[in-house]
């Protein structure tokens, strides 16, 4: 027999010394990998994402939009490698963030983008102040979050003790970021008092910049004296409250005023801005029922960095710092720690290698002994080990996605394995050579076969690379590492397997009766199902009928919905997020009201372990908020809510299953508010503006929110589909002052004079930072009138201007009169002018919302909306038809498309659809080339629909969704069936050479194969079970097991069949 | 060896469908306290400023401050009661006018003591003479 590639190789390496070696130094350098390759929980992902504030003081939002956010959106999407342009245009500024394909050069994005912003700034209106560019990365997601909270310290005294910790540990190695939410700030506030601001003449804005000179030193030069020189510094620095106080701001008669004499100036916290809070729920063992002021430290991980082992030192250290930066008081508690999440993921998904090693090995066991087993034992971790290695080498992290790419091949990489100890235990069995002979040609046997099947599997999942988009980085480590792990694993069949099969392998009982295929089990059965079909065309139709229907039985449950489609399943995660929005012109201590209260509520829930609420101030964000952009949620009328559970361990419900649970009371409170809730949960997958997203495009943005309503209205009468929200600010009330220009001019007041005196009055104005010497963080010197003083527009009354008499040119008047404010400007009521939302050019109004209950894949929901909407009476008479996948090529007309979840959900599918074309053209190119046929592996490809009778049906018992990974599992599913069809028609082609009549051929092939098959696919089985249990990668579990039980089922029968008949004919 | 095949065959799919079912646990329920005796409770109250514009007032004594926040004991309906953040204005003989945090008619404790904690449940003191109860 010829021996070909696999036979030499086993030969070459059969009694060789150097494959124990060889064994050995791979599990070694696998182990040292391990350990040294960073782990995490999410894989990297680079989507280069900046955002560009461009101030534009005093614009109204369509002026905004008309001068700074078009023009630098045309000039930005000139960019290549751009993929979006979003820009919102508010009142004063424009918000534009650049989104660049997944994969980009993040640096290089950074300077092409810089390069265009400048070239452009030359056609920029007067007025806008220079544009701010900041980098939005995945590494910006903090990593570990320490909650300060204490019963007796205050926010300021907790925000000066996090300052002092976040310093501290800024010395840890590989810390990104460090940032604290909430507290105050220090700050001198010096507050008006308008009474004796006017009993001594001074005005506002004289103070301002009274203390804005005072507030300077500067080093004048050197004298030169006697070889030597003297420094000659003048001025001097306000360095406490005190010096602020003695500032001199004006000449009352002949007496100097001083600021305390017109102000009371306070060195302490700032005026409150946020209030955060952290309490104890029900699932903490904690009686405590209060909840405590907060503040929170939030650690990012610089880029490559390992979440787990920075996590550990950060801790460390603050335990070392307790009791001496940070004050005994103070509790500081871990809210988030992605470093022990990724950890306990990585090691749950080690662990589920090794179960499936373990039981894959035992299903070998059961086939060839414990022998056979532990060659499979021995081989398998080396495999692994070797593929470890690579991610090492290529920089990949240790993430759920690297390791699930591990578990889903242990049932394939064993296969090889398999195959050859199988064989080398049937030729041993058969004792027609000596033993070592034996060997070599049981590997010769099936060892090109082999090589071939296991490149076909390799084409199956190699294409799934190309899944473009965010979900990219989510597929790509998986048909790599599965690749590499097939390379390393056939390898070690030819290699290795020969090797330990020669040494461990035995027959049991000692030689007895001469080896006869026609004596097995498998032979009698093959004989017995396959005979009658050879022979009876009748039985034969209704064979193919059976298997006809049952294919499209499990196909019809698509249509019936009883299986439905999903992108990805929500993961079961430890906490979830309650996003609060009260109406613009919310006061702040009315949000906190409404926060407190559902986190009151949230608090009873018996899987709540901890939250914190931040009203004011966002909470830290997590992968989601940075895709919504949920870092600039610092307004009064917003409010976050950190909600984390205990561990999943701990509790029986998944964490999607408790926000469904608790958003129906979450919402009622707010809704008594008038407020709108979301529960926002951590995305399986990529992150997305919102999970369903209708872009609203039109003429103009009044028909654009005519249009939202309905749509809006659409969404909130479908059951299923819950927060919704759009984004278009409600109606605010603006009390417009209006300068009353020609008395201005004649009193000899400037409209600037007036719109600064009223920053300061109410705002507040920065006039300066005080210089300490030991603050971490600048001290703001800020003039405002007290909080008291500024409630309604009376207060505006008491406020005065100062004339500018002769120097404004417009009058003759006396300069330095005082005159009051409210004479000089009128009062408009208005409402303010809304956002402006563009998306690639266009106008755009979002309406989203998420899915729960009713539906959980928000493409049913899609389509039952889409029905609906298409029979929106609008005015003008036109009908919207949504759109899916493109924007409409013109917006003379209302229009509407679908975002969010479904744009990437269209893209993977697109594209993994796209790889299954690509792997049937490959695969059927591969066995061409092998049996030099155009028929044949048509045949052997009929197992590929096949496997659907199990799959679909297989996801209707276990009320799975067909997810990403599902399809994923079908694809894979696919390359191992054709091997089994590749090993079975291959040794048919065999025996055929050998002389054996073709039904004859066929029984006995199918017999010999048939263990081989069975433990192939049944390690696949096996191998996956374990997956069952995760909730993304159910999916595939159950698309690798129902699959590969039924079609290997049916593989063993209708090949066979449909190769008699074609072989038939031409014989 | 068929035999295995078939335990094994069986024994696999009764793990199979065994996996994928939910309960719904339930919430329990609260246990009854004993309530804590207060001096007074009082109501915000509104009234119309010298402005036209609307007020609300609650009584200084009933302030709570921690550090620079400002606070009252809001007394539910149940009895039970919770801090409320509020933003001062003026203060006006004994009282102080709330900027944001109250809406008028709301019971408040009308006299902040520091053995008040969340969530106790409170109760008008009747009369002069009856003992605080200590509470736990």
């Amino acid at each position: 027999m010829n021996e070909g590639i696999a036979g030499r190789l086993a030969k070459q390496f059969i009694n060789s010394k150097i494959t124990p070696l060889l064994m050995l130094a791979a599990i070694l350098v696998g182990i040292i990998a391990t350990f040294m390759t960073p782990r995490e929980e999410e894989p990297q992902i680079v989507v280069p994402m900046v955002d560009i504030y461009i101030p534009y003081p005093g614009a109204v939002p369509a002026e905004v939009e008309e001068r700074v956010a078009k023009p630098f959106e045309r000039t930005l999407t000139e960019i290549p490698g751009v993929d979006y342009v979003y820009s919102t245009s508010m009142p004063d500024f424009a918000l534009v963030t650049v989104r660049y394909k997944v994969g980009e050069d993040t640096e290089a994005s950074m300077v092409k983008l810089w390069a265009t912003l400048m070239k452009n700034m030359d056609k920029m209106p007067q007025g806008i102040q220079m544009p701010l560019m900041k980098k939005v990365a995945i590494d910006d997601v903090p990593v570990l979050n320490l909650t300060f909270w204490s019963k007796s310290k205050d926010p300021y005294q907790l925000r000066k003790a996090a300052l002092d910790a976040a310093d501290e540990l800024k010395k840890i190695p590989n810390i990104g970021d460090v940032e604290i939410k909430g507290g105050l700030k220090r700050q001198v506030r010096i507050l008006l008092d308008k009474e004796k601001l006017l009993g001594n003449n001074v005005s506002a804005l004289q103070i301002a910049r009274q203390v804005q000179m005072a507030n300077s030193q500067m080093t004048s030069g050197n004298f030169r004296q006697q070889n030597g020189e003297i420094i000659v510094k003048s001025g001097s620095f306000l360095e406490s409250a005190g010096d602020v106080g003695s500032v001199v701001v004006g000449v009352n008669g002949a007496a100097p005023v001083y600021l305390r004499d017109v102000a009371t100036i306070v060195d302490g916290p700032e005026e409150v801005n946020n209030y955060n809070f952290f309490g104890w729920g029900a699932a903490s063992n904690s009686k405590d029922q209060g909840e405590y002021p907060a503040v929170t430290l939030t650690v990012a991980k610089r880029k490559g960095a390992d979440a787990s082992v920075l996590a550990g030192k950060v801790i460390e250290k603050v335990d070392q710092l307790k009791g001496s930066v940070i004050p005994a008081g103070i509790t500081v508690t871990e809210t988030r720690n992605y470093g022990e999440t990724a950890t306990e993921k990585v090691s749950t998904l080690l662990e589920h290698l090794f179960i499936a090693i373990v039981a894959v090995t035992i299903v070998v066991g059961l086939f060839l002994g414990w022998r056979g087993a532990l060659v499979n034992f021995i081989s398998v971790p080396i495999t692994f080990a070797l593929t470890l290695l690579v991610y090492y080498l290529l920089h990949y992290s240790l993430n759920r996605v690297t390791l699930f790419a591990l578990i889903f091949v242990t049932g394939i990489v064993v296969d090889d394995s398999i195959i050859i100890a199988e064989n080398i235990h049937r030729h041993f069995a058969m004792k027609r050579q000596p033993r070592l002979q034996a060997a070599i040609t049981a590997v010769s046997e099936v060892g090109n076969p082999t090589i071939l099947a296991t490149f076909t599997v390799i084409a199956a999942v190699l294409p799934m690379v190309f899944v473009s988009g965010l979900m990219g980085p989510y597929m790509s480590p998986m048909p790599i590492g599965a690749s590499l792990a097939m390379i390393f694993s056939l390898l070690i069949a030819l290699i290795v397997t020969p090797w330990l099969s020669y040494r461990l392998l035995k027959v049991e009982g000692g030689g007895h009766d001469e080896y006869d295929i026609t004596k097995t089990v498998y032979y009698r059965m093959f004989r017995n199902v396959l005979s009658p079909l050879f022979d009876n065309g009748f039985m034969r139709l209704l064979a193919f009928g059976v298997v006809g229907l049952l294919l499209a039985g499990a196909i019809i449950l698509i249509p019936l919905k009883a299986v439905q489609m999903k992108m990805l399943p929500f993961d079961n995660k430890n906490e979830f997020q309650v996003i609060l929005d009260m109406p613009e012109g919310t006061a702040l201590e009315q949000t906190a009201r409404v926060t407190k209260e559902i986190a009151s509520y949230l608090k009873t829930v018996p899987e709540v372990k901890s939250y914190q609420y931040y009203a004011g101030t966002n909470a830290p964000i997590n992968f989601n908020g940075l895709v919504r952009h949920y870092y600039l949620r610092q307004a009064p009328n917003m409010g976050d809510i950190q909600v984390n559970l205990v561990l999943k361990g701990e509790r029986k419900d998944q964490s999607h299953d408790i926000a469904k649970r608790v958003r129906a009371e979450v919402q009622k409170i707010a809704m008594k508010y008038n407020g709108n809730a979301k529960i926002v949960e951590i995305p399986p997958g990529p992150p997305v503006l919102s999970t369903i997203v209708a872009e609203i495009y039109g003429p103009s943005q009044e028909e654009q929110i005519a249009l939202a309503k309905q749509v809006k209205k659409v969404f909130q009468e479908t059951p299923g589909v819950v927060d919704v929200d759009w984004m278009l600010e409600d109606d605010q009330k603006v009390v417009n002052l209006v300068i009353n220009k020609e008395r201005a001019a004649f009193r000899g007041v400037s409209a600037e004079q007036i719109a600064q005196t009223l920053r300061i009055s109410l705002s507040g104005m920065d006039v300066g930072v005080l210089h300490t010497g030991n603050e971490k963080e600048p001290v703001m010197i800020q003039v405002r009138l007290p909080q008291s003083d500024r409630t309604s527009l009376k207060d505006l009354s008491g406020i005065f201007v100062q004339s500018q008499g002769m120097g404004s040119l417009t009058t003759r008047l006396r300069a330095g009169e005082m005159i009051p404010l409210s004479e000089l400007v009128k009062i408009e009521d208005k409402i303010q002018d809304k956002s402006i939302y563009r998306k690639d050019l266009r106008r755009v109004v979002y309406v989203t919302a998420d899915v729960a209950g009713a539906t959980e894949s928000p493409v049913y929901a899609m389509l039952e909306m889409d029905k609906k909407i298409s029979q929106l009476k609008l005015p003008g008479g036109y009908t919207v038809n949504p759109l899916y996948t493109a924007p409409p090529s013109s917006e003379k007309k209302p229009s509407m498309k679908w975002d969010g979840e479904w744009q990437i959900t269209f893209e993977v599918f697109r594209d993994l659809g796209t790889a299954f074309a690509v792997v049937l053209v490959i695969i059927y190119l591969l066995i061409v080339g092998w049996f030099q046929s155009f028929k044949t592996p048509l045949i052997m490809m009929i197992s590929i629909p096949l496997s659907l009778v199990g799959i679909i049906p297989g996801h209707w018992i276990h009320g799975a969704f067909f997810t990403a990974t599902s399809m994923i599992g079908m694809i894979a599913l696919a390359g191992i069936m054709v091997r089994n069809s590749v090993l079975l028609i291959d040794f048919i082609q065999i025996r055929r050479e050998e002389g054996v009549e073709l039904k004859q051929a066929i029984i006995e092939s199918a017999a010999v194969r048939t263990r081989p098959i069975i433990l192939t696919s049944g390690a696949v089985v096996i191998g996956s079970v374990i997956m069952l249990f995760d909730p993304i990668f159910q999916g595939l579990a159950i698309s690798m097991i129902w699959g590969g039980v039924l079609s290997t089922v049916l593989t063993l029968v209708v090949v066979p069949l449909v190769y008699y008949i074609a072989e038939k004919k031409s014989t | 060896m068929k035999k295995i095949i078939l335990i094994l065959i069986t024994a696999f799919s009764a793990v199979l469908t065994s996996c994928g079912g939910k309960e719904v646990k339930s919430v329990g329920g609260t246990k009854p306290e004993t309530a804590v005796a207060v001096e007074q409770i009082a109501t915000v109250e509104k009234r119309t400023g010298s402005s036209g514009t609307v007020e609300l007032l609650v009584p200084l004594e009933s302030i709570l401050s921690r550090g620079p926040l400002s606070g009252v004991y809001v007394v539910g309906s149940d009895g039970r009661i919770a801090v409320r953040w509020i933003s001062r204005g003026h203060e006006d003989n004994g009282r102080l006018i709330v900027l944001g945090g109250l809406d008028a008619g709301e019971r408040i404790v009308g006299k902040y003591t520091t053995r008040l904690e969340e969530g106790m449940v409170v109760k008008e003191q009747v009369s002069e003479t009856k003992e605080v109860q200590s509470h736990e």
